[in-house]
């Protein structure tokens, strides 16, 4: 019998078939954590179809076949293909296979989840860059109802809008895992701030990545608004009752797990900072250090993370004071003298007119002068009277009315009489 | 991969365009058409109670068959073709068969005639052609 076209398109499809299956296997089974793949729809093969038809793409899939090349091949090759100028119906295909690599992925290996969301993003975008395919399938899909003009009761989907649906679906996944804060949640936050890489990847125009960077943000920040709201309406529910300095040790912690969670967002940080603020104050008043100590403990990398983030880019002003205050209430509770200036130095350049930072880093900076000059004998060096000169002008030109200038200048005064008596 | 009514384990392959292997771009008569045809065929009401709520979704909603065909994969599989004709079945011969030709099968029960054949004396060059035994592999039983 003689093999005919349809046998060859035939055995082509089942061959796209298995190799389909074997590259999701390889993508989904490497990653840490990977539990077994989930199957995948008939029509998934046409990725394959579509690759062959690349320039050496159909090399590729034969040598996987014949067994000349592993299937990490394929995925190097899937990897590597240009969104840009490709062919509209294989990025439609990478689109949903990279969406199903995501979600076999995100709960045993979030991280590894969120590239994957990432590449499907990218495949959308340079789809609804190329806007005819989406246009034409919106056309066959809706016949005449996709005709009329675009208005409120319009239930088409622009082609520049599908990426933005994609960011919704995304959201709803994260907003959907904010209370147990669970692993997939986290890939499909991760992915949300990732969407510059995925503009890159889809070589999209500027404008696209703006609007697109804008509302993964916005949705980013709902989530993580749901996330925190439960710690939120805790806390205010113990202020209301009183029982603040009580429960809020216990209750604030958890923002901590929302920050892994949230892959350190900024957001957190800045919860965290105003929710410590009163229930800091309300110890500090209280003299109890060592509560103030084990409350501020455990934020320490937050702290560090969000003085950072000030550091580098001073237009994050709208939090310095109060990231300033933290390092204020860390100061008070060291012990150590060096450790001390050490964090309320941190704190005055976080916030250089922070009152509370100055205040402290004068009056530890004359602790300091005055503990040197204390200690001085007829053979001190010059230098060394100089050096605790300093640190008193600078306690000064901090804070010129703390007591503590004074007390300090009066020692210092005391100790040039004495040699300039000898 | 390839049976519309193999079970999924992924959420993401719920999508009812992948489901039941329909093509979003064939109208909402084909997709009725295809549904009516699986309905008809599933052996369990809860498996028809499904398909009718994926004809549903995709028929009553245009909004949501346009998000389902969104997130559905594209068919570009080479279309598939005409099966291969089956093999050319051996005519029968005209002749009326016999007792001895229906019984056995038809090609042992000639290769025995021919042997019993043999043993009253007659050569088996001498048998008529349409005598002889066919060949096995064209046996319509075998």
């Amino acid at each position: 019998m003689p093999w005919r076209t349809e046998d060859e398109d035939l055995l082509q499809r089942l061959e796209d078939e298995v190799l389909t299956e074997r590259l999701f296997a390889f993508l989904v089974s490497s990653a840490p954590g990977a539990t077994p793949p989930p199957a995948l729809p008939a029509r998934a093969s046409g990725l394959v179809s579509e690759l062959r038809r690349l320039p050496s793409g159909a090399e590729v899939v034969s040598a996987v076949l014949a067994g000349r090349s592993e299937i990490e091949a394929l995925a190097r090759f899937v990897e590597a293909v240009r969104l840009d100028g490709c062919p509209p119906a294989l990025l439609h295909h990478l689109a949903l296979f990279y969406a199903k690599v995501a979600a076999a992925l995100e709960h045993g290996a979030p991280e590894v989840a969120a590239t994957a969301w990432v590449r499907s993003l990218a495949a959308w975008l340079a789809l609804a860059e190329e806007h005819d395919y989406l246009s034409r399938l919106e056309n066959a899909v809706l016949g005449d109802a996709a005709r009329r003009p675009r208005g409120p009761q319009d239930i088409g989907i622009s082609p520049e809008r599908v990426p933005l649906e994609v960011l919704a679906d995304l959201a709803r996944r994260a907003e959907a895992a904010a209370r147990d804060l669970t692993p997939s949640g986290k890939a499909a936050l991760l992915a949300l701030s990732r969407t510059d890489e995925a503009v890159r990847l889809a070589g999209a125009s500027p404008a696209t990545a703006k609007r697109v960077r804008a509302d993964a943000e916005r949705r980013r920040n709902g989530v993580i608004e749901a996330a925190l709201g439960v710690i939120g309406e805790a806390l205010d529910d113990a202020s209301a009752r009183g029982e603040l300095a009580t429960a809020g040790p216990t209750l604030l912690p958890r923002a901590i797990d929302v920050w892994a969670w949230a892959s350190k967002d900024e957001a957190v940080e800045q919860f965290v900072v105003d929710r410590i603020d009163d229930l800091g104050w309300e110890l500090y008043r209280a003299r109890d250090w060592e509560a103030l100590r084990r409350l501020l403990d455990p934020f320490r990398p937050m702290f560090d993370s969000l003085a950072a983030r000030i550091e580098t880019d001073p237009s994050r002003i709208a939090y310095a004071a109060g990231c300033a205050q933290m390092f204020v209430f860390l100061a008070e509770v060291e012990p150590g003298l060096d450790r001390k200036i050490e964090l309320a130095e941190k704190a005055v350049r976080i916030c250089p007119t922070h009152r509370n930072g100055r205040l402290v880093l004068a009056t530890f900076l004359c602790a300091r002068a005055m503990d040197a000059l204390r200690t001085m004998t007829f053979f001190t060096h010059n230098s060394e009277i100089e050096r605790a000169a300093a640190l008193i002008e600078r306690a000064e030109s901090l804070n010129p009315r703390a007591s503590e200038v004074a007390a300090a200048k009066e020692i210092l005064e005391r100790v040039k009489r004495a040699r300039h008596g000898a | 991969m390839g049976d519309a009514n193999r079970p999924r384990r992924s959420a993401d392959a719920e999508n009812p365009f992948e489901r039941y292997d329909l093509d979003p771009r064939e109208g909402i008569e084909a997709i009725t058409q295809r549904l009516r045809e699986l309905a008809e065929d599933a052996t369990d009401e809860a498996e028809r109670e499904r398909i009718r709520s994926a004809w549903e979704e995709l028929t009553l909603h245009p909004a949501r068959r346009l998000r389902a065909a969104l997130f559905a994969h594209p068919e570009t599989r080479p279309p598939l073709g005409m099966p291969p004709p089956l093999a050319r079945r051996r005519v029968p011969s005209p002749r009326a068969l016999g007792l001895r030709e229906l019984a056995p099968r038809p090609s042992l029960s000639a290769a025995l005639a021919a042997g019993a054949d043999a043993g009253r004396g007659v050569a088996p060059s001498d048998a008529a052609e349409s005598d002889r035994p066919p060949p096995l592999d064209d046996d319509p039983w075998l």
